[in-house]
């Protein structure tokens, strides 16, 4: 599956900053447990709830929403099961690009979760045309046939203190189609701000499409969570291994019902 | 279906058009395919309002060396759209411009302000027209043409940024690529010809730059689509040039007792399509050639028969079945042109005082002169299908004059005055082609693009087919 030993050496990787919360987790998780009891007094919820990464196909966390909840947004559509979620990307539907995301938990602490993300993208055939305008060129080109990508992630979530908490997506993602046919990886990190119960600063970085065409990204967003109105918006830089970069934006609003 | 269409285009533009969708798919990696190609990728890059003489003066300063260069002719008349829409040999527009003449309907559409509002939507936005969706790669997100306008200068390195990202992308797949850059052409109008020089100074070093950093893989050849004369216009109101030769100016063709036409009055260029009654053709031209602000009023007079007024007197030609060009008055001809025509007639070519000639005679006696390949753009000007409503009537003005086009609350008539085209005049009709990977001769008709790279041709035809049935393979189909 790996063509590259180094592919496999990345994912391993990206599970060591995990090791020491692994490690302290009985006692980190009391401690925690502690402060989200007296927050639980407060009625104040975890700060390490954030269910979605903002990067497309490649930036995930850990948290899944709650039994019974339910997103209706933009960029995704969800429901929680408590175990696992369900999801696709509505405004990818829109384009004729149908998807399905599920979600399942490995590890759920207080102060570390662990989640396996699994989905299916079918970008229909000459995806491109499929815009409205013509100002926004990827330079994807499948004129033969629709292009199939089954990514598979492993999304850690650490809260680091009440202020800060890390999201990193280890993906590997598998092509198919008349046009592509590969297996790539990537690493997606999302570090979070949080000011307040509501408002969040976040920025992201990574490397993907390692193996086939490789780019980094680094970006900067805002988030607000209200009772059911979530927003988030930001914008970054985006550097392929070639040298060519490119700026990028990031926006979604959805609500939330539990 | 129209409903459902409207629907999903309002959900989708409530959410950011396609910015989106395109920066998913920007995530998804490309595998290269074309590593080990024995051909580099071809670049076709179309710059908007490229001239000869900036391009000129670029290499003065050491840009494009190394390059083969032809003067590029561009169409008549030499305005963007309708100059790519021939280039590309795109889908056919109503007019030459976004504000046109329907006969039929007896109705001017998209006039005003509305019409000029309409410019960054067909250019893109949304709905494109054809000549645009023929590009690869056109602009850099929605905000593309209103930042472009705004400050073409700023603009160019994230457009151009983006352009290089997108063609290393392309290049991964496919061995012909189309790109397009604006930027030159607004410059031209609103920073005069040395910002223009800088400009593809600039572009050069950054096509050399992306070259470096794809050794091999790569390959451009740039071209124009109109020239620019580079020199600052008095603006004008083609309403008041007709009323003061006689001619009412309106919205209808009403009365066919009176002189009266319908100018196109739409955007700063340096001609005006003049749509009236087929037997007052002659006459408001005639009349409108007399007017400072008119060098030429070239007019269709039917039957493949044409006149080009000037100060009131008229040449004409016609055009043969077979293409051939029959001159009446070669020695006028001569005078207006610059040209040595009367060179054939002392080969006893001339009968009658009339010149007949091949095209391909006609371009090589005449691309050099004044109005350069002044009888084939004019008689295309007017049966090339690339205007479904083409007016009785150009006007074609001197280097220093310019149509208002319009006018934008708060004053903008002393902005945006540094250059402009449309014209036959050379400056406004001469644009470059330039290739890296090909030598060509001295100068070139533009729309001969598609028959000088057959590559493009078959890209844009497969371009073209896969839009218009996604399912070009029902085996392979979506």
């Amino acid at each position: 599956m790996l063509h590259r030993p180094w592919l496999g050496v990345c994912t391993v990787l990206s599970l060591l900053p995990l090791t020491p919360h692994e490690a302290f987790a009985e006692e980190a998780g009391a401690h925690a447990s502690a402060r989200m009891q007296a927050a639980a007094d407060d009625d104040s919820p975890s700060p390490l709830n954030t269910v979605n990464g903002l990067y497309p196909l490649w930036e995930h966390t850990g948290v899944l929403h709650n039994a019974g909840a339910v997103q209706l947004g933009y960029q995704q559509a969800q429901v929680g099961m408590g175990f696992a979620q369900l999801s696709t990307q509505p405004f990818l539907d829109l384009y004729g690009t149908l998807n399905l995301q599920a979600k399942v938990a490995v590890l759920m602490r207080e102060r570390l979760k662990v989640a396996v993300v699994a989905g299916i993208y079918r970008i229909p055939t000459n995806a491109q045309s499929r815009m409205f305008g013509n100002l926004n060129a990827t330079g994807l080109v499948n004129p033969y046939g629709p292009l199939y990508l089954a990514p598979l992630s492993l999304a850690k979530s650490v809260l680091l203190s009440q202020r800060w908490a890390l999201h990193w997506a280890s993906t590997l993602l598998v092509a198919s189609g008349e046009d592509q046919r590969y297996v790539s990886g990537g690493q997606a990190l999302l570090v979070e701000a949080i000011a307040n119960a509501h408002w969040r600063a976040r920025l992201h970085a990574g490397v993907e499409g390692i193996n086939v065409q490789g780019q980094g990204h680094a970006a900067l967003s805002f988030a607000y969570r209200g009772d059911v109105v979530r927003l988030e918006a930001g914008g970054g830089q985006r550097i392929l291994f070639t040298g060519e970069r490119s700026t990028f934006v990031m926006f979604d609003g959805a609500l939330v019902f539990w | 279906m129209r409903l459902r269409s409207a629907i999903v285009l309002l959900l989708s533009y409530a959410f950011g058009c396609d910015a989106s969708y395109g920066e998913f798919l920007n995530t998804v990696p490309i595998e290269d395919r074309r590593a080990n190609a024995s051909q580099p990728t071809h670049v076709f890059l179309g710059v908007d309002g490229i001239s000869r003489q900036a391009f000129d003066l670029a290499r003065e300063e050491g840009a494009f060396a190394g390059w083969h260069a032809a003067d590029w002719i561009s169409v008549f008349p030499a305005v963007s759209d309708y100059a790519w829409t021939r280039i590309l040999a795109a889908d056919p527009m109503p007019g030459y411009e976004t504000q046109y003449y329907d006969p039929e309907a007896n109705k001017l559409h998209n006039k005003g302000l509305a019409g000029v509002a309409e410019h960054p939507f067909s250019q893109g936005l949304l709905d494109p027209l054809s000549c645009w969706n023929s590009f690869d790669y056109l602009g850099n997100g929605e905000l593309w043409t209103v930042k472009g306008y705004l400050d073409p200068e700023a603009s160019l390195p994230p457009t151009a940024t983006e352009m290089f990202r997108v063609l290393e992308r392309l290049g991964r797949t496919q061995p012909v690529a189309l790109a397009y850059l604006m930027n030159v052409d607004v410059v031209s109008h609103s920073g005069g010809l040395q910002k223009a020089v800088a400009m593809l100074v600039e572009l050069d070093h950054q096509i050399a730059a992306f070259q470096k950093r794809h050794p091999g893989r790569f390959t451009f050849t740039m071209f124009g689509d109109h020239g620019n004369a580079h020199k600052q216009a008095e603006l004008v109101d083609p309403n008041q040039l007709l009323r003061e030769v006689g001619v009412a100016s309106v919205d209808r063709l009403d009365d066919v007792t009176n002189l009266q036409a319908i100018p196109i009055v739409h955007v700063r260029v340096n001609f005006v399509s003049v749509h009236t009654h087929a037997d007052m053709a002659a006459e408001v031209a005639r009349r409108s050639s007399t007017h400072r602000w008119v060098d030429l009023a070239a007019v269709n007079l039917g039957d493949g028969h044409y006149a080009v007024y000037k100060n009131g007197k008229a040449l004409t030609f016609s055009r043969q079945a077979d293409g051939a060009y029959l001159i009446t008055d070669p020695r006028a001809w001569d005078r207006l042109l610059g040209s040595d025509l009367m060179a054939l007639c002392q080969a006893s070519l001339c009968e009658n005082n009339e010149l007949s000639m091949d095209d391909e005679r006609s371009f090589a006696l005449t691309h050099n002169s004044r109005y350069p390949d002044p009888f084939h753009r004019i008689a295309t000007a007017f049966t090339d299908a690339a205007a479904r409503n083409p007016p009785e009537v150009i006007l074609s003005m001197p280097d220093e004059v310019s149509s208002f086009g319009f006018h934008l609350p708060g004053g903008s008539d002393h902005a945006a005055i540094d250059g402009f085209h449309g014209a036959l005049t050379r400056g406004s009709s001469l644009s470059v082609m330039a290739s890296q990977a090909h030598e060509l001769p001295e100068a070139l008709r533009a729309e001969t693009l598609l028959t000088l790279f057959p590559e493009l041709r078959e890209h844009l035809q497969q371009q073209r087919s896969e839009a218009a049935a996604p399912t070009r393979s029902p085996a392979k189909g979506d």
